[in-house]
């Protein structure tokens, strides 16, 4: 089995925070409890971390929704699933518009909360993997001289040897050098990979 | 309307002079109400009245010529006064429209009188020294008319009913035709002119009692009153134009303090009904914000409740007991929890705040207005306010009632810290500013006692309040309105008070 998926809960309620810890516990989710938004974060600045948060909206000091902008703030990436008995579409459109990941009401449908959990943690894996291929993707692009990469860029347009030569003003012979050093530093095999390397790093520059 | 008007100048025309002109006050009254097609009317009336009536010794030119210019010239007056860009409103709501109608009047009867006495003159109808008595008497007599019967006439119109037929106003109209006749009736034996003063009492009287529309009663029954004494007394040594000088200075006065009474008197039912209308607005919201804070108390158990009894539905499951009847009894009793969780829900989605009419508003038009309803408050607690707006603040997208309320409930808040504080500066500052792009900030700034260290910057939970007699709802409401806004209601300790600043999104253009 691998590592339990480790929740942290937040709310107020004692009593609400008991039933749903007993109710992950027994969905086999490792979960901490706490009672305020701000001992989450402090949790988080000792060094604690967690793949999911469930937390209250309305709580004393500071609500659920101020914990997602504190946590959007410090750039962590955790999913956030926020339990309201207080559930009205304005609330809801924008809480999932400021990047909270699901809204579940109370009282809580347990298999609802517990799909919920799962499907945030596998969308954050995934999200996970992908920055990390992105930041991998990004340094061995860094990585190229000059030339590497701009006879990788004209090659990813489609631009034969033979142009490339042309457009660079060096013989078609040291293109085809470069390119075969180029392809082999960014861990590609055929053009194609490159091509949808280069379209993923594009991306990510239009992104930021 | 014609035969109206004949009937009416008809029994005057036997007095040969002009001691009023009813005649052009009910021409006025005709084109202002039906509008410039009734224009030809005017002359067509004009010149028969001239003919059949008066049946004055001129020849036929000099009558046609005198309907002509006489036509001509109200007509022109009437013309400028119907032009869209005057903006006369024909119910004489205010005193603009007032002094509007009298401009033109004046200018209008000026003319015309000038122009209808030079062509008497001419026509050799008129010696030389009598041309100034002739002007002054055929000006007068025409203002008079006009004052008199045209705003009448145009009230009656447009009010419904022009007065309440109270014992007070019935006793005012009597009272007043019965000093009018007194008066003329002294006048013409004695010539004791200054008792005609006695009539700026009743029409005074009326003018504050019952604004504008009393007054155009009041003036008609004097005008009436002297008629009536003309026809039993008739001495023939009245001076009628002495008496209608007098006459015209009276309803000019009565009709300016009538119509700033009404004016007076509809901008306070304007803000009664402001005051009704957010009052309401208030009702509605507390019990919403109420029925809210309950259902939230109520759900948060029922929802603990539910997850303990599907454990425990769960376990006995796990445990496979024999009979699986008892793990059904815990399944009900998590859909009857679920079925009280429904109710609460649907008490509170009953008494919502109601659906909110967003549109684009004007924040200045918000502050102003909700100012004007506690000024009263204010100034007797002497509390000042001040303004610390930011020009050219663009238009908020806003249910202008509920924004005023939150907007009251600060204020007043703010005015009780401030009462409660004691001594210091009895200052509170609305301010208002772009605080993020799209967003606006209204803020009340106070000089009080500030919020408890306990409970600043947190209002979440209603029903908590740090008023002995509060019941949490205020603030709690506030909060309420101004997220379902897509704003923000933020507290603040500014160290000598404090601040409560809603933020709310721009109208997009």
């Amino acid at each position: 089995m691998p590592e339990r998926i480790s929740v942290a809960l937040v709310d107020d309620d004692e009593a609400i925070l008991d039933s749903v810890q007993l109710l992950l516990r027994r969905r086999g989710f490792a979960v901490r409890c706490f009672r305020t938004a701000k001992a989450l974060l402090a949790a988080f600045d000792a060094g604690d971390e967690f793949d999911c948060i469930v937390t209250d909206v309305r709580m004393p000091g500071m609500s659920g929704q101020a914990l997602q902008q504190a946590l959007v703030r410090q750039s962590r990436l955790v999913p956030l699933i926020m339990i309201t008995g207080h559930g009205d579409i304005d609330m809801a459109v924008r809480a999932m518009k400021s990047g909270v990941f699901d809204f579940v009401e109370k009282p809580i449908d347990d298999r609802r909360l517990a799909t919920s959990i799962a499907a945030a943690v596998r969308r954050s894996k995934d999200k996970i993997a992908d920055q990390q291929e992105l930041a991998s993707l990004r340094s061995r692009y860094a990585g190229l001289s000059e030339r590497q990469r701009q006879v990788m860029d004209l090659a990813v347009q489609g631009l034969s040897n033979k142009e490339i030569a042309a457009r660079l003003d060096v013989s078609p012979r040291t293109v085809e050098h470069y390119r075969e050093s180029a392809m082999h530093r960014m861990q590609a095999d055929r053009l194609a990979d490159l091509i949808y390397m280069a379209v993923k790093l594009k991306g990510e520059r239009r992104d930021t | 309307m014609l035969l109206d008007w004949l009937s009416y100048v008809h029994p005057f025309g036997s007095f040969g002079l002009t001691p009023w002109n009813p005649s052009t006050g009910l021409g006025f009254l005709m084109v202002l109400l039906l509008g410039k097609r009734t224009l030809p009317v005017f002359f067509a009336a004009l010149i028969i009245s001239n003919l059949l009536i008066r049946g004055m010794p001129v020849p036929m030119w000099v009558a046609l010529a005198e309907s002509l210019l006489v036509g001509t010239g109200y007509g022109t007056a009437l013309i400028a006064l119907l032009h869209p860009s005057v903006r006369f409103d024909t119910s004489l709501s205010s005193v603009r429209d007032l002094f509007v109608f009298l401009l033109v009047l004046v200018l209008s009867s000026v003319a015309v009188a000038s122009a209808y006495v030079s062509l008497l003159f001419i026509a050799d109808l008129l010696p030389a020294q009598d041309v100034p008595t002739a002007l002054l008497r055929y000006w007068v007599g025409d203002m008079i008319g006009v004052t008199v019967v045209t705003p009448f006439g145009l009230l009656a119109f447009s009010r419904e009913p022009l007065i309440r037929l109270e014992w007070e106003s019935v006793f005012q109209i009597a009272s007043t035709i019965a000093l009018t006749i007194w008066v003329a009736a002294v006048f013409a034996r004695h010539h004791q002119l200054q008792l005609f003063y006695l009539l700026f009492l009743p029409v005074t009287w009326i003018a504050v009692r019952s604004g504008v529309e009393g007054v155009s009663v009041a003036l008609m029954s004097i005008q009436l009153g002297l008629v009536l004494a003309l026809v039993v007394f008739p001495g023939g040594t009245i001076d009628v134009l002495d008496f209608q000088a007098r006459m015209l200075v009276l309803a000019i006065t009565g009709l300016v303090a009538g119509v700033l009474v009404s004016e007076r008197r509809a901008a306070e039912a304007r803000l009664r009904m402001n005051q009704a209308a957010l009052a309401q607005v208030s009702r509605l919201g507390s019990m919403g914000e109420l029925a809210a804070a309950i259902a939230h108390e109520i759900n948060q158990p029922l929802s603990a409740a539910s997850t303990y009894t599907g454990l425990v539905a769960e376990s006995l499951e796990a445990e496979g007991l024999r009979d699986p009847g008892i793990r059904d009894l815990a399944l009900k009793a998590v859909s009857q929890i679920r079925r009280a969780a429904d109710v609460v829900r649907r008490l509170r989605t009953l008494v919502r705040l109601g659906r909110s009419e967003r549109v684009p508003t004007s924040p200045t038009t918000i502050i102003s207005e909700a100012i004007d309803l506690v000024r009263a408050d204010l100034e007797r607690e002497k509390i000042v306010v001040k303004f610390d707006l930011e020009p050219d603040l663009p238009l908020l997208m806003a249910d202008r009632l509920q924004i005023e309320q939150v907007l009251l409930n600060l204020i007043r808040n703010a005015a009780e810290a401030i009462i409660a504080a004691e001594d210091g500066r009895r200052e509170i500052i609305i301010q208002a500013s772009r605080s993020n792009p799209g967003l606006v900030e209204l803020s009340v700034v106070d000089t009080g006692t500030g919020f408890a260290s306990s409970f600043a910057g947190d209002v979440s939970f209603p029903l908590s309040s740090t008023k002995p007699e509060g019941l949490g709802i205020g603030l709690s409401l506030c909060r309420s309105i101004a997220e379902a806004h897509g704003g923000a209601l933020t507290i603040r300790n500014t160290g000598s008070g404090a601040r409560v600043s809603i933020s709310l999104p721009v109208a997009e253009a």
